[in-house]
């Protein structure tokens, strides 16, 4: 069904998809595959339309068609609607898409001064030391208090929640949050 | 091999073990994860036949001074060449996987091959696109990857950010201090002069109040002393030891601000010149504000550090040094117990500063939120207006206005109680300082005199005291602002100048441009242009189609060489670009693109931008042809009227028009037009349109426009999608073909008769 065409000139809508009708499978490389509706797509991504605060809810679902363009086929609502299976398999999809590790513990925050900072962090990817330029730009704290740090070379980590890190750790970071 | 990543012993050893000769081997990707996200080092390389992985954990390994790398053997894996056709890197949010295809057609299997952090993905995409090239036995050029290295050349590390060929390891701090102090190189006389009235000055205020205490007290004013009697000298001595004190300080201080000015002046002008000569790619990759800090702001924290730290800093010291030696001298056991209440303060002092520069820290970022929202408001006032949400906005502008209330009064609070504690130290310290020197007095260890001035000297050392403390603080600062400064002083434009340019006569480029299998990415891993080769002659009207972000304008930005390609050739005349003189080559080109910038001066000034040379003659005549004219002369003062920022208002097209005489004035040999029409309404399109028209002859033009009427006449057609030239020809010959040129072109006509039927 990559060959998919929607009319040049109608007016893109919301579509919510009808839960029932989603059948997912997943191949050994990884990829989801969908049948909806009598149709199937190959190579299925998932996106979360607010990856911060809703993560079952409001999940687009596109393919991918000939031209490489990514085309949205619909959202599911919420994933709660779907069967177990179903269920299981979309979050985990979900989780595998949007891993970030999480920061648990700083160790240490060397500011070098040179516009760099070197980030001393226990991560749930294991031990890291994290080089940030430009602090201000690349410690970003949502309304939520989840704290996104990028690094140097544009990988991400993440605090989930500011006011659940260990004390200490929260001293060292607070001069720059 | 020396792309991307180094093998480590170990992993060689690992290699070596399973029969693979490290000599035969072509490139080398190290992977930072395993599938379950946990770090892990995956090492993969190939030679012509076979792609290895092996895997594991690189620790490091302390050894005396040195750290050693250590490598952990989990696993090792081989793939065929003959099995695994393709890599491809596949991308999630912040992770990729490395993929990998095991057969064809029906048979086709995609395989993980590796997973990794989103930041491994530029090496990784050029590692997969090289191993693709060996299985299909294609040539491999590494030029560009030697040209755009990303690790320093000094110590190997990687540069922290790609587009700033900087790296921090190199840089110490020492050397920064010593390079600033290298500015004043030429002034080596002046520095003298400078700093040897500075210690003398120093001096004179410490000797000073000796002629008012010790020496008034015990000498003029005591029966036995040598003056006694003598209270005229002693205060003449007093007040000439001062007055030549300041009349030093002020000497220096003219000499230094004179040869400060000057060094200033020097610097900001260089780092100007500086940031002229780097390529587009570092201002696209920088916010203008902060460059703009740089050239400002910094320059001005830099002033400070000679301005009044280093000064103050040399007055301080010896002023410190000198009074404690007197005091020594005096009494021993009383500059002791000054000695002890000035460790003190220092102590108290270090832990004060701690949570205070907390404090600041609050500030600054509290400071920085409100004048973001400050911003926002005052630039977007049209839609907070059209939308009626001022309440909404004076609610959150008084948020971050409380923020900053709070911090301020928090760290103010803090200062004012510490303040009063300090004082009350050294109150406290003066007092016992002279219940316990009265007592030596009157037990006859030392005059009265000797007593007044070491009280006096220990009133004098709190400001030296304090200025030293906080220095650290402004020190920092002033480094941090000329390591930015030397940052872009240092920088390597990416785009370098040929060392040997063609030679290219007074006509300038005919221009035949041909561009040959060219690839680029602006963003590592995300390819704009694919293997594109297209020729252009000499004379012809080449137009280029397609959708946005097809990569229409990055040809553009390649052929003016305002960026080099990934990969391939493009060269005019048969000239490569990369051999042809930047003032050679952009004098042949005239650019008319969708963003018009209008500098700050006359109408005039801005038509002649590039030909400041050209008659007023040429100018209107260029303003004519562009259609411009008729608009300028309804400016209150016609050509004269200063626009730009600050300057008279210009609507959209206007400015379109200015730039479009700005390109014409230049009469280049090649005219780029970039959507140059996109914001004009219809009949002064078609005006302007006959105007390019007529510039055709003789010239080379290459115009991208999404309304495809205009591009009708071209002689060819090029339809760009996804990076990648998808048809070409005439306008005829793509109608008949059927693809996506008339597509495109039956899409405009169905909008233009829907809006006809409305």
């Amino acid at each position: 069904m990559n060959d998919y065409k929607i009319d040049d000139f109608s007016i893109d809508t919301l579509r919510i998809l009808d839960v029932k009708e989603l059948k997912f499978t997943r191949r050994n490389s990884g990829y989801l595959y969908l049948e909806y509706k009598g149709d199937n797509y190959e190579e299925i991504s998932l996106t979360r339309l607010q990856p911060f605060y809703c993560l079952d809810t409001y999940i687009s679902v596109a393919f991918r068609n000939n031209e490489e363009e990514w085309i949205e086929i619909g959202v599911i609502k919420d994933l709660k609607e779907m069967s177990e299976e179903q269920r299981q398999l979309c979050t985990e999809y979900l989780n595998f898409r949007y891993y970030i590790p999480l920061i648990t513990k700083i160790h240490s925050i060397k500011d070098n001064r040179m516009g760099y900072l070197f980030v001393d962090a226990e991560t749930t990817a294991g031990h890291k030391k994290i080089a940030v330029n430009d602090w201000w730009t690349n410690f970003r704290i949502n309304n939520s208090g989840i704290l996104t740090v990028t690094d140097s070379d544009g990988n991400k980590y993440q605090i989930p929640d500011l006011d659940k890190i260990d004390r200490q750790s929260y001293r060292k970071l607070e001069l720059f949050v | 091999m020396k792309y991307f990543d180094t093998l480590t012993e170990g992993v060689k050893e690992a290699l070596s073990v399973r029969g693979v000769d490290a000599e035969k081997l072509l490139y080398c990707l190290k992977c930072d994860m395993n599938n379950e996200g946990l770090y892990y080092d995956t090492y993969l390389v190939f030679d012509s036949e076979t792609l290895y992985s092996v895997s594991g954990y690189d620790r490091m390994v302390r050894e005396k001074k040195n750290y050693r790398t250590e490598f952990e053997f989990k696993e090792y894996k081989e793939y065929k060449m003959t099995e695994l056709k393709e890599l491809y890197v596949d991308r999630y949010r912040h992770t990729c996987r490395l993929m990998g295809k095991f057969g064809e057609g029906e048979k086709e299997e995609k395989v993980c091959i590796s997973r990794f952090s989103s930041g491994f993905s530029e090496k990784t995409e050029q590692f997969s696109r090289r191993y693709n090239m060996t299985v299909k036995k294609e040539e491999i050029d590494d030029t560009p990857l030697a040209e755009n290295s990303p690790f320093c050349p000094k110590c190997g590390q990687k540069y922290p950010d790609p587009n700033r060929k900087f790296c921090p390891y190199c840089v110490k701090r020492s050397s920064i201090f010593k390079r600033l102090l290298g500015l004043f190189g030429e002034y080596k006389a002046q520095v003298t002069v400078i700093f040897v009235l500075m210690v003398l000055s120093a001096l004179l205020g410490v000797v000073s109040p000796y002629f008012g205490t010790a020496f008034l007290y015990d000498k003029v004013l005591d029966a036995a002393g040598d003056f006694f009697g003598n209270v005229l000298f002693a205060i003449l001595m007093m007040a000439g030891f001062r007055l030549i004190s300041e009349v030093f300080q002020l000497v220096y201080g003219v000499v230094f601000t004179k040869a400060n000015c000057k060094v200033m002046h020097k610097l900001r002008t260089k780092v100007f010149t500086s940031m002229e000569r780097l390529s587009l790619p570092f201002f696209t990759s920088k916010q203008t504000g902060s460059l703009m800090t740089r050239v400002d702001r910094d320059a001005g924290e830099v002033s400070v550090i000679f301005a009044n730290i280093m000064p103050s800093f040399v007055v301080c010291v010896v002023k410190l040094g000198s009074m404690l030696l007197l005091m020594f001298l005096i009494s021993p056991l009383l500059a002791v117990f000054v000695l002890a209440m000035t460790v003190f303060i220092i102590f108290s002092e270090g832990f004060f500063i701690r949570g205070q520069r907390r404090l600041w820290r609050g500030i600054n970022l509290s400071n920085r939120k409100m004048n973001s929202n400050l911003n926002d408001s005052v630039n977007g006032h049209r839609v907070i207006k059209a939308f009626a949400r001022e309440e909404q906005e004076k609610e959150r502008f008084g948020k971050n206005v409380n923020t900053v209330r709070q911090a301020e009064f928090a760290a103010r609070m803090r200062g004012s109680s510490f303040e009063f504690m300090q004082n009350a130290v050294f109150t406290i310290g003066g007092a016992i300082l002279t219940v316990f020197g009265y007592y030596l007095v009157v037990t006859g260890q030392i005059g009265l005199g000797e007593l007044m001035l070491l009280t006096g000297y220990f009133g004098m050392m709190a400001d030296p005291v304090y200025f030293l403390i906080w220095a650290g603080d402004d020190v920092s600062r002033c480094l941090d602002a000329a390591s930015r400064i030397f940052e872009i002083i240092d920088s390597v434009p990416t785009v370098k100048p040929p060392q040997n340019p063609a030679k290219i006569g007074e006509e300038g480029l005919k221009g035949d441009i041909s561009l040959k299998n060219v690839s680029f990415e602006y963003e590592a891993g995300v390819p704009v242009l694919k293997d594109i080769s297209m020729d252009i002659k000499a004379g012809q009207f080449y137009g280029i189609v397609g959708k946005t972000g097809a990569g229409k304008s990055t040809i553009i930005n390649l052929i003016s060489r305002l960026f080099d390609p990934t990969n391939g050739n493009i060269s005019i005349d048969g000239i490569n670009v990369r051999d042809i003189a930047f003032e050679d080559l952009r004098k042949s080109i005239g650019i008319v693109s969708q963003e018009t910038y209008i500098f700050m001066g006359t109408v005039a000034d801005n038509i002649r931008y590039a030909r400041p040379d050209a008659t007023m003659e040429e100018v209107v005549e260029a303003a004519k042809n562009a259609n411009a004219h008729d608009f300028i002369l309804k400016l209150p003062e016609g050509y004269d009227t200063t626009i730009g920022s600050g300057g008279a208002d210009l609507s959209g097209g206007e400015r379109q028009r200015i730039s479009i005489a700005r390109a014409l004035i230049q009469k280049p040999n090649i005219l780029i037009l970039d959507e140059a029409t996109a914001s004009m309404d219809t009949r002064t399109e078609r005006k302007i349109q006959n105007a390019i028209d007529n510039l055709k002859k003789g010239r080379t033009v290459i115009a991208i426009a999404h309304r495809l009427s205009t591009l009708r006449e071209a002689d060819t057609l090029c339809v760009i999608e996804n990076g990648e030239v998808k048809e070409r020809g005439t306008h005829d010959e793509l109608i008949r073909l059927k693809g996506k040129y008339f597509e495109l072109y039956r899409l405009q006509a169905e909008a233009l008769k829907t809006i006809s039927m409305d």
